[in-house]
């Protein structure tokens, strides 16, 4: 098993592997320009010359115009300012949500995959009993939860941002299971590996195991699995938004600007378009996105 | 003289899977079957066998990695098999272990220098920056510059990662070395580099070897005792030249046979196994190699032979009824 | 087999009886008991009433004692009354089901109608334009929202072209076939655009996995016909996971079916667990929900038995 002695660390590898996917590099640039112009958002406002929440009823429904690039909507907001501002939320949700699934899942993967015995069988039956739980039904009854009810202070409940927790809350808590299910086939196999074996060999606890030896090398199949599972975040905001259940207005998500357009479907159906085109890009972004990385991170490829 | 290490009556199992289910039916194979030896400080004592016949459990159990079933295994003395993990923690110092995988005992996320440290930073032996020159001392002992400190596993070639294997093994200054078929994976230009390195650190710092393998030239040449196993159990043991010249059971006989000898000018008789080797010898009567030897007698088909010295030798032990008549 | 069987049976009465204490309890917190509704729509009622009416209805006993009444009464096939529409559950709930699935129905058959067909052929020619194509179209389904592309139909069906209803089971006074179908075409093909995506991902999947067999190899080699290997060969083992995306999305059923029965206001099991859970209709919603529960995990226990039995390979401990 003789060879070369290479020069490229294994980021070095994978980056160059990544760029050979035109499409995810693609999907990469989308994404960073619409983070950029959501964050930059109060600045765009600012060189049109508007004000995001200025109500104009006499200019409902215009269309596309010097003034405002993507017209207006029923109260006579700006729409793109608007559809900025919506991005800023749902690209947040999505990405706080994910990484919040992530991390429960991991632990809990990480849990069962290195302990083993009945420990994994009683987080897996765990696993197995919220997998099989009816989604969007569940979300809905999650989301309806009354929250004085639960005990949360009245200044957080009542706040203008508490839909937002509250939605990054329960997406996080049904969203655990793909990546705790992949954490934990990988640490079974990972756990049989002659070098941890040496490091339990030294005497090595378990939290030094789990923590160095194990951890670092599930990041590739974790992140994969993360920046796959934004697409279904952001879904799955929507959805609840759209339903009336997740972002409240006023603060605007693209799925609670598409609630508006269903009302005034008859009237305005250019309304419709664009929060969706938003939505269906940013996924699929995200999806090709986690494709090339999974095809750049490939365990066999970085293993000579 | 007390002896390093010594196993008496060692029996490992482990269930057959499938079974777990009924746990009263539990019938389990039985890796290592009642093995006893000893091993003296400073020798390098070879387990040989054919795959599955259990020294890299034996090994394992050696090294404190699994728990013997029963029978007594003693480290320097002090007896060990019924420790628990806390007692068990500062003996790992001194016994350490090579694997044959040159990549997969190695965490491909950590540099070599990272590597190498950890059994020190396991025992909390030193500061960092002790740590630090003692790995650049190591990676030199083994052959490796310091800058290659910074590189990972898979910028090495196969015998690069073995001396970053034997480096860390180093590294917390053991006095037995437990190496499970290190060189069997690597090309045999290298192998032979490797076996000279063991060899020259043994003498530098005093080592002992408990070293695995299922290719006797390799054994040959690094070994001063060989023991060799067939079924979870020790059935010839002895010096080295002794077993190469003078086999007193079959199946060594048929290893030796096997083995291709380059340049010794003796032919040797072809022994073929006729058979392959059963799961275990759970249920065979008399000698557990009958069903495939081909000198028996009617006393192999009832009682097993022990492990017993043969006339004239108290070194060489063999266990077969035909001992004592003459090289196999 | 019995055995996993048995396990697996025990397994889904477990989280179903886990689910509708949950439910129950979650529903408790849904902001508004059922006095406190009363006591919006009559103001006349004093505290003094409502303490009255709170042990009447037993809303002040613990949640366990609670429960346990209600599970008393529902294992004697007594689930209670819906509020929202002053009929039985049980008699609320067929009709609804009824709905959700002729829609499923035709939009499992149409989604697997065009799955199969697209996945077999972008397997059997890895890189070509085809597959390249048919990719990224699954890539774009499975990446769509649902109820936006609802609306979307609706725009272009209903309001720009007129053509279809944008809603409801049925016009008002017909009730002839073909109105039904039609008021089934926008909604199902929505569902059936949402799913059909990921269908054929699964199944180009899936093909590609069995064309890497060597017995597929061995087939080839020994002269059969392509299409024949294919079709014969290939296709059949394929259909383990097809069949088991069948079963796994009968749980799938009440997420799809929700939120297009709420674009389309089609009267289903979806839209009527979504009315019921925002209109307090404790009763309705916490059956409702116990029932989609109940077919996900059937659908779960059908995937991992097809599964299971279809390959022999997988040993079932």
């Amino acid at each position: 098993m003789s060879g070369t002695v290479t020069s490229e660390g294994m980021i070095a590898l994978a980056a160059r592997r990544f760029r050979r996917h035109r499409l995810a590099l693609a999907s990469l640039a989308v994404l960073v320009l619409l983070a950029v112009a959501s964050a930059a958002a109060p600045l765009i406002a600012r060189m049109l010359g508007v004000d995001a929440e200025a109500v104009d009823l006499l200019n409902r429904f215009a269309g596309p115009s010097a003034a405002h690039p993507l017209g207006t909507d029923e109260l006579g907001r700006d729409l793109l300012v608007r559809l900025l501002y919506g991005g800023q939320v749902s690209l947040l949700v999505g990405l706080t949500a994910a990484l919040a699934a992530a991390v429960i899942g991991t632990c809990v993967g990480l849990l069962a995959g290195y302990f083993g015995g009945r420990f994994d069988a009683l987080l897996m039956r765990l696993t197995d009993g919220v997998i099989s739980l009816p989604l969007l039904p569940l979300l809905i009854v999650l989301a309806a939860v009354d929250l004085q009810k639960i005990g949360v202070p009245d200044a957080l409940a009542q706040s203008e941002q508490v839909s937002l927790y509250r939605i990054i809350a329960i997406v996080a808590l049904v969203g655990w299971t793909t990546v705790a299910r992949l954490v934990r086939g990988s640490a079974l196999s990972l756990r049989e590996r002659d070098f941890v074996q040496a490091a339990q060999a030294q005497g090595a606890g378990a939290l030094r195991v789990m923590g160095v030896h194990i951890l670092p090398n599930l990041v590739s199949p974790i992140i994969v699995a993360t920046t796959l599972s934004v697409g279904n975040v952001i879904l799955l905001e929507s959805v609840l938004s759209f339903l009336g259940l997740g972002i409240q207005p006023p603060l605007p998500s693209w799925g609670n600007l598409l609630t508006n357009a269903q009302e005034l479907i008859w009237s305005a159906p250019a309304l419709a378009f664009y929060p969706g085109i938003l939505i269906f890009v940013t996924v699929i972004a995200f999806n090709f996105l986690g494709d090339g990385l999974q095809d750049a991170l490939d365990p066999k490829a970085m293993e000579n | 003289m007390k002896p390093l290490l010594e196993a008496r009556d060692v029996v490992k199992t482990f269930p057959i899977a499938g079974n777990r289910l009924f746990g009263r039916d539990g019938r389990r194979t039985h890796a290592v079957d009642g093995v006893s030896f000893r091993l003296e400080a400073g020798e390098t004592l070879a387990l040989v066998g054919e795959s599955g016949c259990g020294k890299t459990t034996l090994a394992r159990t050696a090294a404190l990695l699994l728990a013997p079933d029963a029978g007594l295994l003693s480290f320097e003395g002090e007896t060990v098999s019924g420790l628990g993990r806390r007692d068990l923690k500062p003996l790992r110092r001194r016994i350490q272990l090579i694997y044959q995988d040159p990549f997969g005992s190695l965490n491909p996320r950590l540099t070599a220098g990272a590597i190498i440290a950890e059994p020190l930073v396991i025992h909390g032996l030193g500061t960092a920056e002790e740590r630090r020159k003692r790995v650049a001392d190591l990676a030199e002992a083994v052959g490796l510059t310091a800058g290659d400190m910074e590189r990972y596993p898979h910028q090495f070639s196969g015998g690069q990662r073995q001396r970053i294997a034997i480096a860390r093994a180093l590294a917390p200054e053991p006095c037995l070395i437990i190496a499970d078929e290190p060189v069997s994976a690597l090309d045999v230009s290298i192998q032979s580099q490797i076996l000279n390195l063991l060899g020259k650190l043994k003498r530098e710092r005093g080592l002992t070897y408990l070293f695995i393998s299922h290719d006797l030239s390799v054994v040959r040449h690094i070994a001063d005792r060989v023991a060799v196993m067939y079924l979870g159990r020790i059935v010839e043991t002895g010096p080295v030249d002794d077993i190469f010249e003078n086999p007193r059971h079959p199946y060594t006989r048929a290893l030796l046979s096997a083995a291709p000898v380059i340049g010794r000018g003796k032919r040797r008789a072809h022994e073929t196994l006729q058979g392959d080797v059963p799961d275990d010898a759970a249920g065979i009567e008399g000698c557990p190699f009958h069903p495939r030897c081909w000198i028996t007698r009617a006393e192999c088909f009832l009682t097993r032979p022990n492990l017993a010295p043969i006339v004239g030798d108290e070194r060489h032990l063999s266990a077969c009824h035909l001992r004592d008549e003459g090289r196999i | 087999m019995s055995r996993f069987l048995f396990h697996r049976l025990w397994q889904a009465l477990i989280v179903l009886a886990l689910m509708s204490f949950i439910i129950y309890g979650l529903m408790g917190l849904m902001p508004g008991d059922p006095i406190d509704l009363m006591i919006t729509s009559n103001p006349e009622i004093t505290s003094e009433d409502a303490t009255r009416l709170r042990t009447l209805y037993g809303l002040d006993k613990p949640i366990i004692e609670r429960y346990g009444n209600w599970l008393r009464a529902a294992v004697t096939g007594d689930f209670g009354y819906s509020r929202l529409q002053a009929r039985p559950v049980l008699e609320v709930l067929p009709p609804a089901l009824w709905n959700t699935l002729r829609l499923l129905g035709l939009s499992l058959v149409l989604s697997i109608a065009i799955s199969i067909p697209m996945g077999v052929l972008a397997a059997a020619r890895p890189y070509s334009k085809l597959d390249y194509t048919v990719n990224l179209l699954a890539f774009a389904g499975i990446s769509v929202p649902a109820f936006w592309l609802g609306l979307l139909l609706i725009i272009v069906f209903s309001v720009i072209l007129g053509v279809l209803p944008a809603g409801g089971t049925g016009t008002v006074g017909e009730s002839g076939f073909w109105d039904q179908l039609r008021h089934l075409i926008l909604p199902a093909a929505t569902l059936t655009l949402a799913s059909v995506g990921g269908h054929t991902r699964y199944v180009r999947g899936a093909m590609i996995e069995v064309l890497r067999q060597d017995y597929i190899r061995t087939a080839l080699a020994k002269g059969l016909g392509r299409r024949r290997v294919l079709l014969k060969h290939a296709l059949r083992n394929a259909m383990i996971p097809v069949t088991t995306i069948l079963a796994l999305d009968i749980g799938f059923l009440f997420s799809g079916a929700l939120v297009t029965e709420t674009v389309f206001a089609y009267p289903g099991m979806g839209k009527m667990i979504y009315d019921a859970i925002l209109g307090n209709d404790f009763n309705l919603a916490l059956v409702a929900l116990l029932f989609a529960t109940l077919l996900t995990v059937i659908g779960n226990l059908l995937a991992d038995l097809a599964y299971a039995w279809l390959d022999p390979r997988i040993s079932l401990r």
